[in-house]
């Protein structure tokens, strides 16, 4: 395990022409940079795939049509209504605090193929803050939207939820030691993959019932990009393990809270309230996201009963349909058809 | 159905001066007010053109206002050689009396389209010559784009006549093979009716409606239709005779519906007065290409003396709001998915094709097969359909998909560009949505997808 010399973590000089990129010299962190960013001569051959994926997701909120959401917003019960703002405050906080804190991160990264997915993260992250305040400006009536971009601390089970989230990451800014940094990452692969996704699945779980389906096309866009976060953080994790400090023990407790914290959340907004999930079912899917995100990270799973193996919400995740499987298939004149990608995800355009 | 919010496509011919622009109206890069992201954008694209992008050839964008004020011609509303020769005329007056130009490469503009397409699922491409040629009512004016669904079109003259569609489908996942002179007959006489019984939204409308009473048959279920007699998308020589079938019925009914109704009111001097039938097509070539001619020779003759009621009778829509109701697979595209959501304004409705139990195998998903086997078939049905067929394209942006052998070969461009031509080539009328499913190049570490819950 790498002993760091230095008790706090360097951040990168932002110009240093006598760094050492070649790639045999090239590390994640504590390596010396360049900052040069070029992905022909790259050490961390995953992150090209990656970015050009991330690159190749590209989309804007405004071409997705939200209009009938306007009338099924009406329509939503008291209880759908307050989880459809809830869910909706909690996430831009989500992807807020995120836009502000992988900067920090990215800071002590000296891969540059490594920072150039983390700019890309950012800028994806920012955009689904434009995509939230896009639904809420078109669907929520304008005297309750102060209260849904301050719900997050204005409720207090949200307010704390959002002081855990970012307490972590506060702590490593007040405090940049590289046991700090380690705790803070893993709180980035915690939030991108398992603080999403109860939220993600009740606005799947309102589609499925004809209802919101423009924010429900939103949200396929935004979980497709949140995957390739995910997978980030996957790729990162096992590297940051070689080289922080850190325990096993560490690394299941703050999976445990993080489960505990999720279920406490999404119990309060959703709860037993919303046809089609239930405390039980959210606390099975949060489990069964926790053991699979430990089991990509090279752990053994945090909850080890049979059923935490499958997911209680296959048919949902069917329905989002966010990756190659080609689960759902839009109607044009009535729907956005999400699966399109930038062209420059297929190659030859030159050979003929 | 009840009624769904209006639609509109807009085409534009491919040497305008404005393509790039046009283009460019759906995708996610710009100016927002430059972009229109409701409308369906459809390309009117020539022979002439589709020859200089096969030939890697220079094209000429031009204006049309210049065009017509400076050589009195108007480029629109030409095809075929008609077209072709105008479009020498220009070329030679370039500099010269035409100043508003661009030259650009067929080939990369081409390109540029499926880029589009790739990105957006649009511009439909309709084939203007394809389409023309095959004008029962060249005798009464021009084509000049076809309508939304990219199925359906006639001549049109702007605040005076406008295309009406009239259409219904065939269940083909139900039918048994005798029923099918009784239901296209029918099917027929119910569209004819429908004609009386409307009433057209508006004046151009109905005296189209009058005038040439263009109807469309169509069909769905041809999946289920195979998959019931074990069979696939490359069986074109059954798809043939079954349509041949319903081409020519149909056709027959219309000619019986004339003897007790009268003919369509512009009948006299167009191609079925002349003996040509289905597409135009003179009876020599169902001599040639039908299993049994006989029937179409004697109805050549028969149309002559007795006149034929509507001047387009079959036309295959995309009807996937009608095969949900029938719960058969929507028109005569493959299934999508064995097991799909299918999306619509309200939500998404589970769809399983209806003889999935026992029949598994043989449908065969969309979302796998090779594209040219889906321009092959439907080339081999639009023999007999006399206006169009809503051709959809679903290309997968996946490794592994097409070439086992390969499995880390991905689709490339040119496999795109040649199925784009190869519709052309064969005689497929329009290119409607080209579809892609998503390509997730990202590699897992573990063995199986385990990183991706969601």
């Amino acid at each position: 395990m790498y002993q760091p010399r230095q008790s706090l973590m360097p951040i990168n000089p932002v110009f240093n022409p006598r760094g050492n990129d070649d790639t045999a010299n090239r590390l994640i962190w504590f390596g010396e940079t360049t900052n040069l960013m070029q992905l022909n001569d790259v050490r961390y051959s995953w992150t090209v795939s990656l970015y050009r994926q991330m690159r190749e997701n590209f989309w804007v909120p405004e071409k997705i049509d939200i209009t009938q959401d306007v009338t099924d917003y009406v329509n939503l019960t008291p209880g759908e209504r307050r989880a459809f703002d809830g869910i909706l405050s909690y996430l831009t906080f989500l992807d807020s605090v995120q836009t502000c804190n992988v900067p920090h991160i990215k800071n002590s990264v000296t891969a540059p193929e490594v920072a150039l997915c983390m700019a890309e993260q950012i800028s994806q992250e920012a955009m689904h803050n434009q995509s939230y305040q896009y639904i809420i400006e078109t669907v929520v009536p304008s005297d309750r939207r102060t209260q849904v971009y301050d719900f997050w601390r204005s409720d207090r089970v949200l307010k704390q939820r959002c002081e855990f989230i970012a307490g972590l990451y506060q702590k490593y800014v007040d405090n940049p030691t590289p046991e700090n940094y380690f705790i803070s990452l893993l709180a980035d692969y915690l939030l991108e993959g398992l603080y999403f996704y109860n939220g993600f699945i009740f606005f799947y779980n309102l589609s499925s019932r004809m209802l919101m389906s423009g924010s429900a096309d939103i949200f396929r866009m935004i979980n497709r990009d949140e995957l390739s976060h995910v997978r980030l953080y996957q790729k990162l994790i096992p590297e940051a393990m070689q080289v922080f400090p850190h325990s096993r023990e560490q690394i299941y407790e703050m999976f445990a809270l993080a489960v505990e914290h999720e279920c406490k959340w999404t119990g309060h907004i959703v709860g037993d309230d919303i046809l089609g999930i239930t405390a039980n079912s959210t606390e099975h899917y949060t489990k069964y996201l926790a053991n699979t995100r430990l089991k990509a990270i090279g752990l053994e799973p945090l909850f080890g009963e049979a059923i935490y193996k499958k997911s209680p919400y296959t048919h949902l995740e069917r329905f989002s349909d966010t990756k190659k499987e080609a689960n759902t298939k839009a109607n044009f004149f009535e729907a956005s058809v999400t699966s399109y990608v930038m062209s420059s995800s297929i190659e030859g355009w030159d050979d003929f | 159905m009840g009624r769904r919010a209006g639609a509109v496509t807009v085409s534009l011919d491919v040497w305008h001066l404005d393509i790039s622009e046009f283009l460019e109206m759906q995708t996610e890069n710009g100016d927002a007010r430059r972009k229109a992201y409701d409308v369906f954008p459809q390309l009117v694209v020539s022979d002439e053109f589709m020859r200089r992008v096969a030939a890697d050839a220079q094209w000429t964008l031009v204006d049309p206002y210049e065009v017509r004020t400076r050589l009195g011609i108007e480029l629109a509303s030409t095809w075929g050689e008609e077209f072709e020769s105008a479009y020498h005329q220009i070329e030679a007056s370039l500099d010269d009396s035409i100043t508003l130009y661009k030259r650009v490469n067929a080939r990369l503009l081409f390109k540029q389209v499926m880029r589009t397409q790739l990105e957006t699922g649009m511009p439909y491409l309709w084939f203007k010559d394809t389409a023309n040629r095959a004008n029962p009512n060249q005798h009464e004016g021009y084509i000049p784009g076809g309508n939304l669904c990219q199925e359906s079109w006639s001549n049109v003259k702007p605040g005076e006549e406008a295309h009406t569609c009239n259409l219904l489908s065939i269940n083909l996942a139900n039918l048994e093979d005798e029923q099918r002179s009784e239901i296209c007959h029918i099917s027929v006489r119910i569209l004819d009716n429908t004609i009386e019984l409307t009433s057209p939204p508006f004046t151009a409308s109905a005296t189209h409606n009058a005038k040439y009473r263009t109807i469309g048959v169509g069909c769905m279920g041809l999946a289920d239709w195979l998959a019931k007699r074990h069979l696939t998308y490359t069986r074109l020589q059954e798809i043939s005779d079954l349509f041949e079938d319903i081409g020519y019925y149909c056709t027959a009914a219309s000619m019986e519906l004339a003897k007790e109704r009268g003919a369509y009111l512009a009948f006299a001097g167009s191609e079925w007065s002349k003996g040509n039938l289905i597409g135009a097509k003179p009876p020599t070539w169902f001599k040639q290409h039908a299993t049994q001619s006989e029937r179409f020779l004697q109805l050549s003759e028969d149309i002559k003396q007795h006149g034929i009621r509507n001047s387009h009778i079959t036309a295959i829509a995309p009807n996937t709001s009608s095969s949900l109701v029938q719960g058969c697979t929507a028109s005569v595209l493959p299934v999508y998915s064995k097991f799909f959501y299918e999306k619509w304004a309200k939500g998404s409705v589970p769809i399983a094709p209806p003889y999935i139990r026992d029949r598994l195998w043989f449908y065969a998903e969309n979302k796998t097969l090779d594209q040219k086997k889906i321009v092959k078939a439907i080339a081999t049905i639009q023999q007999w359909i006399d206006t169009g067929i809503s051709m959809e394209l679903l290309f997968n942006l996946n490794a592994g998909v097409y070439f086992p052998d390969e499995p880390e070969r991905c689709l490339s461009a040119v496999d795109l560009f040649e199925t784009l031509i190869l519709a052309w080539e064969l005689g497929c009328k329009a290119i409607y949505y080209i579809r892609t499913v998503q390509k997730d190049s990202f590699k897992e570490s573990n063995e199986q997808c385990v990183a991706c819950a969601n």
